[in-house]
Order: C-alpha cells, then structure tokens, then sequence
C-alpha cells in the first residue's frame, strides 16, 4: 500500500512541479509585488497598502472597471445561464430538428474571439452595418447610430457579444437534463405532474449542481473577458466599457507601472476565488441527489 | 516478485519519459536559430558557413504582411544575407501591426530579454527603454552623422547619446482630390484654417464629406490635423517639437482640440468615430472623402489598382497644412539591444546595411518614404512624392509628429478620448485635462 502511495506522488510530481512553475511561483510573484511600486526600468520597492489604498480611494477608472465587471459577471451568471438552461429545457423536449438547433446555438462557441470582435464590428458599423441597414429599411427612414462608440449604447452593445450565446450552458444543461431516470419522472407522471411542473419541481432542481458549474464557468468568464472588448471598443468611449483584465493589461504594457497591475491581478485571483466559493454555498455543490 | 520489479521499473521510465517530454516542450529552443522568443511567426535566414562561426541575431518586425514596407524589408534582408552569409544569421520574428510590435517588445522590455535590434516603425520607445539600449554615439562616426540630416538625429538621441540609426524622415501634409475639389469650386488647398473649415462647408454643399478621420489605434489621421491645429502659432509649434509634454491644458492645444471636435461633429463620415486607419484611407481611395492628412508612404497606394480606380493617382494633390505647418522631422530609427560584443558588431552590421544609401534609395523608390540621408534622390520615384518633399522645404512651421513626441499612454487615451469629445459628452478643456492626467502617470 505505501509502495502504491509512493507511486502515486511520483506520478503527480512531473504535474506539480509544472503547476508550480508556471502558476504557483508567478501568482506569488504577482501578490508581493502588488505591494511594491514597480515601473518600467525594473527597480521596485515596497510601498505596502498603497497600490490597493489608490484603487479604491482615488483611481475612479478602477471604480468603473470594477463595477463594469461586476455587472458582466452578474448578468452572465443570471441572463446568460437562465438562456442556456430554457432553451436546454426546450431542446429535451426533442422539438423536431432539435439536433440542428443545438449545433447552430453553439456555432458562437467555435468561433475565435477575433473573427467575432471583426463581425461585430460590421454588424454595429455606423455606415454600413447589418443593424442599422434593417432598422432602416423597417422604419422607411436613413437611421444611423454609432453602437460601439455612443456612450449610451456601448455598454449593451458590448454586453450582446456574449450575453446571449449560451451554447456552452446549453449543452451542459441539456446533457444533465436528458440523464434525469427514466423512473423518477413516470413516477411523476403517475401522481399527474404536468409537463411544466416536472419540468420546475422535477428536473430543474435534480440538475442543481450542472447550473451550479455552469454559474462558475459563466462569472468566471467575464473576470478574464477580455478579446472581444479589446478588438471592439478597447474600453471606450472613455471608460465606458472598461473591465478589470483590459485595465491591468494598459496598466501593464502602456503605462508600465507592473506593480499597480498586479496589485489588480491580484483583486481578480480574490474576486474568482470568492465567486467560485459563494457559488458553491449557493448552489451546495457539494451535495448529491441521488 | 519479477513482476513486481518489472512494474516498479516500467512506472519509473514512465515518470521519468513524462518529466523530461513536459519540461522539454515547455523549454523548447530551436538550437539551430537560438531564438529567446517563440511567439508570432519565426522565419530564419541564413547562408553558409565558411568560418565555422555564424553569429546569429533577433529581429522581429511588423514589416509583413499588408505593411507598405514589407516588400522593401523581403529585399534587404535577402541582399543582407547573400552578403554576409559566412558571418551572420539573422532570425526575424514577424509580428503582424505596430502596436502588437510595440506591446510586444514591452513585455520582453520587463523580462529584460530585448531583441538585438528593435524598429518601431515611429513610436518611441527610447524613452522608457534606454537603459537597456546600446548607446550607439561611439559607433557613429563624423562622415556619418553629416550625411544624415540633422532632424534625423536630433529624435533619435538622447542627452548627447545616440540611441538610434535613422533611415528615414516624416514628412507629412495632406492630400487631396482635385476633382471633389473643383466640384464643390475650390481652386487650391486652404492657407488658414478658418479657409479651410470654409471648403469644408463648400464641399458639403456640394454632397462631398470634406475629410477622413479616424478615432481607434491612436486617431493617426484625426492626430495628424490636430497636431497641425496646434501648431498654428509659435507656441504651438513649440508646444509640437517638445518631447514628453505633460501639460496639454494650453490655450492652442484646447482651441485645436475644439476644431477637431466641430470636424467629427460636421465634416466627416459616420464611420470615422471609432474607425480605423484603413476606415479613413477607405474612404478616400472610393473618392468619398475629399481630403486625407498623411505621409507619402501612402502615395504607392494611389498607383495600386488593387486599391485605387485607374487614374486616381492623377486626382490627387498635396498640400500643406494651413499656415504651412508640415511634418517634417526625423524618425525613430533602429535600435541596438545586444548583450554581447559579437552580437553588438554583427547588430551594427545589420543596421549599417538597412540604413544605407542604397537601402534608403531602395525605400524611396519603393515605398515613398523620404530618406534621412540628404543627398538620397531618384528620378524614379512618384511625382507625388516629390511634391510632398517639395512641400516640405517650403513649411513655414515644421513639428514633429505626436506618435514620436508624446508618452505612450498620452497616445492610448487620444483614441479613448476622441468618441467622447467627437460627441460632444466631453469639451476642449475635458479633453485636455484627460490627456494631462494620463501623461502624469508617467
């Protein structure tokens, strides 16, 4: 049985020490320099509180940058699961051509972050973009709207590039969904439940800890969202649509100041690892079902 | 126990084949290129190897792809190798866009592995980065530095020291369609900018978008005219030759700014808030916008029937900004970064070789851009961008461009800024005080 141990480490240790070389080692590299003042030219030193007293007294970007991530993470964890899960609901019902909506609500799934960002860009495009060309011909008159750089629209603008694509929930949701036992819903079947009432009082809470991933990956998602926003509107107008991972990365690469950038990484790993632990609670991802 | 034995071994190999395949694809290195980077596309070039010794050096650049200059860079660097195929081998990383180029060397910047040599296409990086560039002033000498133009060198050092070779020299007014010109009963390109906001009006009169702008990427075409906008007067002109400003609340940089804001707000397309260069360029070339501020690199471009209708090169007229404010001033140029004195030599042989005589009569020709070296002429060069050189001797006020001058995160902010000020959510004075900001955190 130790022999068995002993194997098992050496096995993990090639895993480990690649874990700890390309996560551990950075990640606390990044949480002690986040208390130092650290800008291009490479000499740093510790200024402790203060990157994170500027953050949240002083740098109203970050304040913007903050609240617009939160936002994103909250609307992706409610509106983005809670379309994916309806239209996995609706999909296990096996509508005819069923398998061929599933395919094509995934299709923004495979695509790469950067062909959308162009997509986008021409559907929203002021001059000659696909949305203001329908709204025109529906209205009967010239209508021109600039959806990215209007500081009005920008925001939903942005938040449409993945608010509705739920493909990835869809699936998750839909695979939970169809293994539900045959018996536990003809047994409802039997006590006279509706279709809607198995639906609501059956499956939906046996499928609790699938949306309960689905919820993690969704957050989670919009704390390192950062292609579509930096190919679209690059956090503009202003700071309109700024985010926490596009504000670390100019802080990083334009105004050099590595130790402020860090000290934001650092508020991402936290905020991802209270997401992650709150969602657990919420969803007691812990407990079975069966 | 045989088979116990056999397990133990077969487990161990098995570990020891994960460990050594896992870390040796993470520390991949080409041995034969000794490339530090491995991102972007690496292409190596070498030759033979006569004395047994090649000594190789890195160059990534953004001179691919669609890059005017990417034909020009191909040819060079081909005549380089054929030339020096016993002695060096360069390894060019090719890094597709200026700004992908600039972040790029950033991060390598942090991690203190710079390139040997660096070409930012214009953006300064000397500033931030001469600590660990090569002070080039020992290796340049008299014969040399007279044959370049003095602009040239002035951009390129640094108290005294010189941080980069220079190959070429900014030289940008604006062009113009005289066909939309005559059109709308324009005779000739404005003298002042009330004239000028005047043609606008005359233009749009006559159902013609008066001028490309763009907001994305730093705003290069809506930059250019505010930089010419500043430059109006004596204190804007010094104001557009200081290097690192930090102070843009200025009466001529607000009252430049507000006459970029009445442009967007009146004389441009749809598309220019938030568009980009090509937008703008786009825009122009299709005949829909009467007037593109911009450098002669672009005059190629009114001959390529890829991009142009036949004949749009002889629509085309350039012109100085109003008050003859042109651009005229040296380029960043190529930077050293070797850490070794073998390197260094074949690094300043590599520079030597692309800023040449011959390597600059070779852009001129096939690029439109105006060497550094004064005595560089050809005849075999666009009639346009002799009009442009032209245009420049004749400046009244000659500044340089704000790429070059202004802090990095200054130029990022414009581009940020430019929507807000275009719709009117932001004044002149906001504007500047954005700017100002930005450039403190410096």
């Amino acid at each position: 049985m130790r022999v068995k141990k002993r194997m098992i480490v050496c096995f993990l240790l090639p895993c480990i020490l690649l874990f700890a070389l390309i996560y551990l080692i950075p990640m606390g590299i990044v949480f002690v320099t986040s208390f130092c003042e650290w800008k291009s030219g490479g000499v740093f030193h510790f200024v402790g509180l203060r990157n994170y007293i500027e953050a949240f007294v002083n740098d109203t970007r970050m304040h913007q940058a903050l609240k617009n991530t939160g936002i994103w993470a909250l609307l992706q964890s409610t509106v983005h699961v809670g379309i994916g899960t309806v239209t996995a609901f609706i999909l296990s019902r096996k509508i005819k051509g069923w398998k061929i909506l599933r395919t094509i609500f995934m299709i923004p799934n495979v695509i790469s972050a950067a062909a959308l960002g162009v997509i986008f860009l021409n559907v929203f495009n002021p001059k000659y973009g696909l949305l203001n060309s329908m709204i025109s011909t529906l209205s009967g008159s010239t209508f021109s709207k600039n959806w990215y750089f209007d500081q009005n629209s920008a925001f939903l603008t942005v938040t449409w590039s993945w608010l509705l694509y739920a493909g990835l929930v869809m699936i998750l949701v839909l695979a939970g969904v169809m293994s539900v036992p045959e018996d536990v819903l003809e047994a409802a079947r039997i006590d006279g439940a509706s279709g809607l009432q198995i639906d609501f009082k059956i499956r939906l809470p046996l499928v609790r800890t699938i949306l309960g991933t689905c919820v993690i990956i969704s957050a989670t998602s919009m704390l390192r969202e950062f292609e579509l926003i930096y190919l679209t509107t690059n956090g503009g107008p202003g700071d309109t649509t700024l985010n926490l991972p596009l504000y670390l990365y100019k802080t990083s690469l334009t105004d050099n100041n590595y130790g402020y950038a860090n000290m934001m990484g650092v508020l991402l790993i936290i905020l991802g690892i209270f997401a992650v632990f709150a969602i657990n609670k919420l969803f007691r991802m812990s407990e079975s079902d069966y | 126990m045989m088979k116990r034995g056999f397990r133990k071994v077969v487990g161990v190999l098995l570990i020891g084949v994960m460990a050594i395949s896992m870390l040796s694809g993470c520390g991949a290195k080409n041995k034969e290129t000794g490339n530090k980077s491995n991102t972007g596309n690496t292409q190596v070039s070498d030759g033979g190897n006569e004395s047994g010794k090649i000594i190789e050096i890195n160059f990534p650049t953004s001179w691919v792809g669609v890059s005017s200059s990417t034909e020009w860079f191909n040819d060079r660097l081909k005549a380089f190798n054929e030339q020096y195929s016993d002695k060096y081998k360069v390894v060019v990383e090719e890094i597709a866009g200026d700004q992908a180029y600039v972040d790029k060397i950033k991060v390598l910047y942090s991690s203190k592995s710079l390139p040997d040599v660096i070409s930012t296409g214009g953006y300064n990086l000397i500033d931030s980065m001469k600590d660990q560039m090569v002070d080039l002033t020992p290796y340049v000498d008299d014969q040399w530095k007279k044959s370049i133009s003095e602009v040239c060198w002035d951009v390129n050092s640094r108290d005294g020291s010189i941080y980069g070779i220079p190959y070429s020299r900014q030289v940008i007014g604006y062009f113009y369609n005289k066909d939309l010109f005559e059109k709308a009963g324009i005779k000739e390109p404005a003298k002042t900018w009330d004239e000028f906001f005047a043609q606008c009006d005359k233009l749009l009169a006559a159902g013609i978008t008066p001028v490309s702008m763009d907001t994305a990427d730093s705003g290069w075409l809506t930059s250019l005219l505010l930089g010419a906008m500043i430059a109006s007067d004596d204190e804007g002109e010094a104001f557009m030759n200081t290097s690192l400003p930090k102070n843009y609340n200025t009466k001529e940089f607000i009252d430049a700014a507000g006459m970029i804001q009445k442009l967007f707000q009146n004389y441009t397309t749809q598309d220019a808030i938030g568009g980009k260069y090509e937008n703008g360029a786009s825009n122009f070339f299709m005949e829909q916008t009467a007037i593109i501020a911009n450098g002669p690199w672009m005059i190629s471009d009114f001959y390529d029937a890829n991009m142009v209708e036949e004949g749009f090169s002889d629509k085309i007229g350039t012109a100085m900004f109003p008050g003859d404010v042109m651009y005229n001033s040296g380029k960043i140029g190529f930077n050293i970064a070797s850490k070794s004195e073998e390197q260094l030599k074949a690094s300043l042989d590599f520079v030597k070789f692309m800023t040449s005589a011959d390597s600059q009569l070779k852009m001129l020709e096939m690029t439109g851009e105006i060497p550094a070296e004064i005595n560089v002429t050809s005849d075999n060069i666009y009639p346009l961008v002799t009009e442009v050189i032209e245009n420049s001797n004749k400046a009244a006020r000659n500044i340089n461009d704000f790429q070059s001058l202004w802090y990095a995160n200054v130029v990022d902010e414009i581009s940020i800024q430019y929507p807000l000020l275009a719709q009117g959510q932001i004044t002149p004075e906001e504007f500047a005080t954005a700017l100002t900001k930005a450039a403190e955190k410096n």
